[in-house]
């Protein structure tokens, strides 16, 4: 059985954090879900069996920490679960670890790192209090307790990054960087300096990747597609450039992928019923 | 009735933000730093954001140092806002200013050659509940402004 819940932060960490989200593989097989860029940064602890990640760039799958800090990703990467897993997640806003925590997201891009290089001793005791957490109430409140904590001398750490990603959001990638120059009256080059450090990307990758999360959700979500509106809803001038850029996120082809993702959907379905 | 009430506080102290924001213009364009530095908190913080780390200091220190050193390399610097924004999400009112003038002496490392630059700004203001700014953030886009003060070499 696979179930997957999200949650909303106290209201002061909106700006920071998108949610937390809990999911839970029990007794299951051997499964492996393939994941799209959805264009945050992410925290996760795993409270249950291990499981493994491969990348694109990977040939096998590598298990992970129970800890991990997983930064913005450019391509489809799958994950095999199996036994009984538990993640808590925190999603964060494209900008918020760099601006919360003072660190360069530059080396994080397509890595899931261990968490101590983000977090260092305060990683066991988080790990721990989520672990002996007795319900979902008191995950969240050991969470949300930690992250107000960090948001003491953030503001000096905001910059046109924050801006940039926060338009970039609103637009649904589909904005120049151009645009995004005159918006925030500031040059090109300090927009990509500053973008690169807060998300490792530059604002034109994390345009391309806002664009196609929303469209490669939908997608596996669906049952059918139709493409055309695909094309429409990403802003794109023709169905080449689509397939391109899909294909070039996802590693497969947009039917492909459709194909692939219909299986998952039918055992979420099956939980729900 | 308590609803509208706070509604309409809430108008009015918006608007007494954006007036405060028009007041450190207008001090700007008369070079009155005094008036200016009056509208900000002591503790005030300012943000050169292409400055980086050596943009960031106090409004009565940092600010102060660079609009002197403007006003006197600038003697004839003014500015236009060209719009006022209030934004909700960051509690903040975001001002897209106009600022120019022509370089009489050298400034921040520009030698001064007589010439004019004319470059859009934006300043982000944020309040205390009196509306005294505790927060300025200051972009524009500093290689154009170099540039426009810097001669062409044919």
């Amino acid at each position: 059985m696979l179930s997957y819940q999200k949650y909303g932060p106290r209201p002061i960490l909106e700006p920071f954090i998108v949610c937390y989200y809990d999911l839970a593989y029990t007794q299951g097989e051997m499964r492996i879900i393939q994941s799209p860029p959805s264009g945050y940064a992410a925290i996760i602890f795993n409270l249950g069996d291990p499981y493994a990640v491969r990348t694109a760039a990977e040939k096998d799958f590598q298990t992970l920490p129970d800890c991990i800090l997983a930064g913005q990703q450019t391509k489809n990467y799958r994950i095999r679960l199996s036994g009984n897993v538990r993640q808590v997640g925190i999603v964060f806003k494209p900008t918020a670890i760099a601006t919360l925590f003072d660190f360069s997201m530059r080396a994080v891009v397509d890595k899931r790192i261990n968490l101590d290089a983000l977090l260092g001793d305060q990683t066991g005791t988080l790990h721990t209090s989520l672990k002996f957490a007795t319900d979902v109430a008191g995950r969240l409140d050991a969470l949300n307790t930690y992250f107000t904590t960090r948001l003491e001398g953030h503001e000096k750490r905001v910059n046109v990054a924050d801006m940039a990603a926060a338009l970039i959001l609103e637009n649904t990638g589909n904005i120049t960087v151009e645009r995004l120059m005159e918006e925030l009256c500031v040059s090109r080059r300090h927009l990509e300096r500053k973008f690169l450090e807060k998300t490792g990307l530059t604002p034109k990758q994390y345009c391309r990747i806002v664009r196609m999360a929303p469209i490669s959700n939908q997608v596996a979500h669906a049952s059918r597609v139709d493409w055309q509106d695909m094309v429409f809803q990403g802003g794109f001038h023709d169905q080449n450039h689509f397939i391109k850029d899909f294909k070039a996120l996802n590693d497969l082809s947009p039917g492909r992928y459709l194909q692939e993702h219909a299986e998952l959907t039918r055992l979420l379905d099956k939980k729900k019923e | 009735m308590n609803e509208t009430k706070t509604s309409q506080q809430e108008a009015t102290s918006v608007l007494q933000m954006k007036g405060t924001c028009i007041e450190f213009f207008s001090a700007y364009q008369e070079m009155d730093i005094e008036r200016m530095l009056n509208l900000c908190t002591p503790e005030s913080i300012v943000y050169f954001e292409p400055l980086d780390q050596a943009g960031t200091g106090l409004v009565h220190e940092l600010g102060k140092n660079i609009w002197t050193a403007l006003m006197d390399c600038f003697p004839d610097l003014d500015n236009t806002v060209t719009s006022l924004e209030w934004i909700e999400a960051q509690h903040a009112v975001k001002c897209r200013v106009s600022i120019f003038g022509t370089q009489r002496k050298d400034f921040a490392g520009i030698p001064a050659h007589g010439l004019r630059f004319d470059s859009e700004h934006i300043f982000i203001f944020k309040f205390d509940d009196l509306s005294h700014v505790t927060e300025l953030r200051v972009l524009w886009d500093h290689d154009k402004f170099v540039q426009q003060l810097t001669p062409t070499v044919l």
